[in-house]
């Protein structure tokens, strides 16, 4: 009872405690915005690591599998699964519009099925816009219908989902790269991008001004080696495809080496799509030319379909299922998908299904080793609170000597009085941590705002869209680390004032009466 | 020794063999060297004496704050030559000096209605420093952060924990105000003791050594620091209670002017009681 009251107050009416205070608050609060921006940075490259990919891929690389549809209707049948798609991955050559010639990933996708397992239409950046961008102040995004036709914006995204383009001859196959392939468009400050502006004298000395915007009037060349069904390399295969849209799935890396083409076509141009199977005549049969009544060797006999393949299906978990549930549906699914076709398809054994974190191991493996750091950095400054209240209790402890002394005449017990101080280091524990907390919703809810005011007043911009690959800066709290580093705050203090109740409660109670 | 004032009461309080040596560095410095007193129930006892001869020490034993030492850590002195002399206690030893037998030393205790304190356990010690001892304090002792109601009831709240003071707090409030208004303080109840005079603050530590109604009251110097008006002010307020409450009073004091308004006075001298004085007999 007394501890309370004393608690009270010695933190009311003395300066020390209300620094140790502040610093619990300022070290809860520093790390809890750190660990919230980063958190939400890292937790938003994660959601972009799964962009392009579902939750599940079933592959079997480069040769890939046939009677794709009847594992998409199995799989889609599934009360886990919220929709499938086929793709074909692969790697190729294209050439740019300035001749230059660059290895890229390309993948082949139906846009329906392929934007039902990955969300790609929300991934499609020339769209219409009807308000800016939260940084664009200034209003000059150009997918803003003061700066671009809306309809033809809106064409442009049709284009982009159906990964077709009509030049006036007919709707014909079109490719999607990635917004940073090119290297045609410039991200701006405000997040956005703009399509880099060519200028050249003509001969009559005038200036031609050419604004590239790929998806109106763009082309890619694709060069790929198709690879028959039994996995030897045929000719490379060259094809001209008009830019249908562009991509920006949120990592650099898919952005800048991935083009997705529209999947038949590729089939087609990869020896992937359905085809007669034949086997060659018998060499002494022979058939005669109606035409010429010329005798022929026979022509193969059509013994067959070889049916057209992919290289993977993408797999898209109802909400609230886990990628690792949905793996062992995909797995039972293709186990039962696999005796069905057997001798046509790989074996349940030798397919690879793979999570979305176990395909972006490498980029979640780098994730983790920054929320480690952080952890690491998180530790370090409790340690330092931890010293910090043990000085600031240590030097309180000893002015209140004499108080211990009074405390122990009137018939305190040690206990009591390690009680006294513990509690006290409670007290301020819980407050600063709350006040660190509270600071932090703050400071993290308004994060964008704070964050433009020094940019505008001090110049210094330390998130830059130009550099970072989000346009604002993370603002939301995760309570369960709001909730770890409130228990480390409190614990800290705890720790901190620990040595010092002890050092209290084990004074000579005649010394410290004593005490001067 | 026991006076004939106490004659006919057994005491509330015995010490016995009371030996206390306070180490300077390497060096011990005797300050009791074996004190025996009996304290009778109601009786107002002065422990006179100079400075350094043991008294605040006594107070200090009485009370259940400081503990005496052990006879085989106690520091023996012949009682014929002076020479210091360390061990367990001996019945058959002679002064290394003198030849002289030493006394030995018999375990110490303190005996309070029957029990020694320092058979007791610590949660048992606190109770009795608690419940049956109030301290004055020569410097008041106040905590300066509490107002004076609140310097009165942390007694009573020490006393009975958070679950007791739910149950006791308001009559302990309602106490600590009628002794504050007994001492003439009852305008001063929110204020904080660096707001009230010498004399108004060691009214204060008396009300709080009184908050839990003890047996006895233990007064180091409590005039000690006072102008002498105001000093006799406060023993007159000491002697009424005294006398009205029966209380047991054990007041240290090296004014003899002052220990002469005891009933019986103790005289110490180089650690040792060196004299019992009525005081009658006192002048």
């Amino acid at each position: 009872m007394y501890q309370s009251l004393l608690n009270r107050r010695y933190l009311t009416s003395k300066i020390m405690p209300l620094l140790s205070l502040v610093a619990v608050m300022l070290s809860t609060g520093t790390i809890l915005v750190t660990w919230s921006v980063m958190g939400g940075f890292l937790k938003t490259l994660m959601e972009s690591g799964r962009t392009l990919i579902g939750d599940v891929a079933i592959t079997w690389p480069n040769v890939g599998f046939a009677h794709y549809e009847d594992l998409i209707a199995r799989l889609e049948r599934e009360p886990e699964v919220s929709a499938a798609a086929p793709i074909i991955e692969t790697f190729g050559m294209i050439r740019l519009p300035d001749d230059q010639l660059q290895a890229v990933s390309i993948r082949g996708v139906d846009g329906v099925s392929f934007d039902r397992v990955t969300g790609y239409a929300s991934t499609l950046f020339w769209r219409p816009l009807e308000k800016p961008t939260p940084k664009d102040r200034a209003r000059v995004d150009l997918r803003l219908p003061e700066h671009t036709d809306p309809s033809f914006l809106g064409q442009v995204l049709e284009n982009g989902l159906a990964l077709s383009r009509d030049d006036g001859m007919g709707p014909e196959p079109a490719v999607v790269p990635g917004i940073e392939l090119t290297g045609l468009n410039q991200r701006q400050s405000w997040g956005g991008y703009t399509p880099m502006t060519a200028m050249r004298p003509t001969a009559s000395g005038q200036i031609d001004v050419k604004n590239i915007f790929m998806p109106r009037n763009g082309t890619l060349t694709i060069t790929l080696l198709a690879i028959d069904s039994n996995g030897r390399f045929a000719d490379a295969v060259t094809r001209r495809f008009p830019v249908a849209n562009e991509f920006q799935s949120g990592i650099y890396d898919a952005d800048s080496q991935i083009v997705l083409a529209r999947l038949d076509a590729l089939q087609t141009m990869l020896n992937m799509d359905e085809a007669q199977k034949t086997e060659p005549g018998s060499p002494f049969e022979t058939v005669i030319d109606p035409d010429t009544g010329e005798e022929l060797p026979a022509p193969p006999r059509v013994i067959g379909v070889d049916p057209a393949r992919v290289t993977s299906v993408l797999v898209r978990a109802k909400t609230g299922i886990d990628s690792w549930t949905l793996r062992s549906v995909c797995s039972r699914v293709y186990g039962q998908f696999a005796s069905a076709h057997r001798d046509d398809v790989p074996s349940e054994y030798s397919i690879d299904i793979r999570t979305w974190q176990e395909k972006n191991a490498t980029l979640i493996s780098a994730v983790e080793k920054e929320t480690g750091l952080v952890l690491f950095i998180f530790g370090i400054v409790c340690f330092t609170n931890v010293f910090l209240v043990l000085s600031i209790f240590w030097s309180m402890v000893s002015e209140k000597t004499k108080d211990v002394g009074i405390l122990r005449a009137l018939g305190a017990g040690q206990l009591g009085i390690a009680w006294l101080w513990l509690r006290y280091g409670l007290l301020i524990g819980v407050v600063g941590a709350v006040l660190g907390v509270a600071m932090a919703y703050v400071i993290v809810r308004n994060i964008n705002p704070i964050h433009d005011w020094i940019g505008q007043t001090t110049g210094i911009v330390i998130w830059d869209p130009t550099v970072y690959y989000f346009i604002e800066v993370p603002n939301q709290m995760n309570w369960t680390h709001a909730v770890l580093v409130f228990a480390a705050g409190v614990l800290t203090c705890l720790i901190g004032a620990a040595i010092p109740a002890m050092r209290a409660a084990r004074m000579d109670p005649v010394k410290a009466l004593r005490f001067e | 020794m026991i006076t004939g004032n106490m004659a006919s009461h057994a005491p509330i309080l015995a010490a016995r063999s009371l030996h206390k040596t306070y180490r300077l560095g390497k060096v011990g410095v005797p300050v009791l060297r074996g004190v025996d007193l009996d304290v009778a129930p109601g009786e107002w006892l002065a422990i006179l004496g100079a400075s350094g001869s043991g008294k605040s020490t006594l107070l200090h034993l009485l009370g259940g704050l400081d503990r005496p030492d052990t006879p085989a850590g106690a520091l023996r002195v012949c009682r014929r030559c002076g020479a210091p002399r360390r061990g367990l206690a001996d019945p058959n030893s002679l002064c290394s000096q003198c030849g002289a037998p030493v006394e030995p030393i018999r375990a110490p205790e303190i005996v309070y209605e029957g029990r020694d304190l320092f058979a007791m356990s610590g949660v048992e010690l606190n109770h009795y420093r608690a419940r049956h001892v109030g301290f004055v304090f020569q410097f008041y002792h106040l905590l300066p952060e509490l107002n004076i109601v609140e310097n009165v009831t942390i007694g009573a709240m020490v006393l009975h924990g958070r679950v007791g003071y739910l149950r006791h707090g308001r009559q302990a409030r309602q106490r600590a105000e009628h002794l504050l208004q007994a001492f003439g303080l009852s305008h001063r109840l929110r204020h904080r003791p660096r707001e009230l005079s010498g004399g108004e603050r060691q009214r204060v530590a008396i009300a709080r050594a009184l908050i839990n109604e003890p047996h006895i009251l233990l007064a180091d110097e409590p005039t000690g620091n006072l102008d002498r008006v105001t000093g006799h002010a406060i023993l007159d307020a000491i002697e009424h209670l005294q006398r009205e409450q029966g209380l047991t009073m054990v007041m240290v004091t090296h004014d003899p002017g002052i220990a002469e308004r005891a009933q019986r006075t103790v005289r110490l001298v180089d650690g040792r009681v060196a004299a019992h004085v009525e005081n009658s007999a006192m002048s």
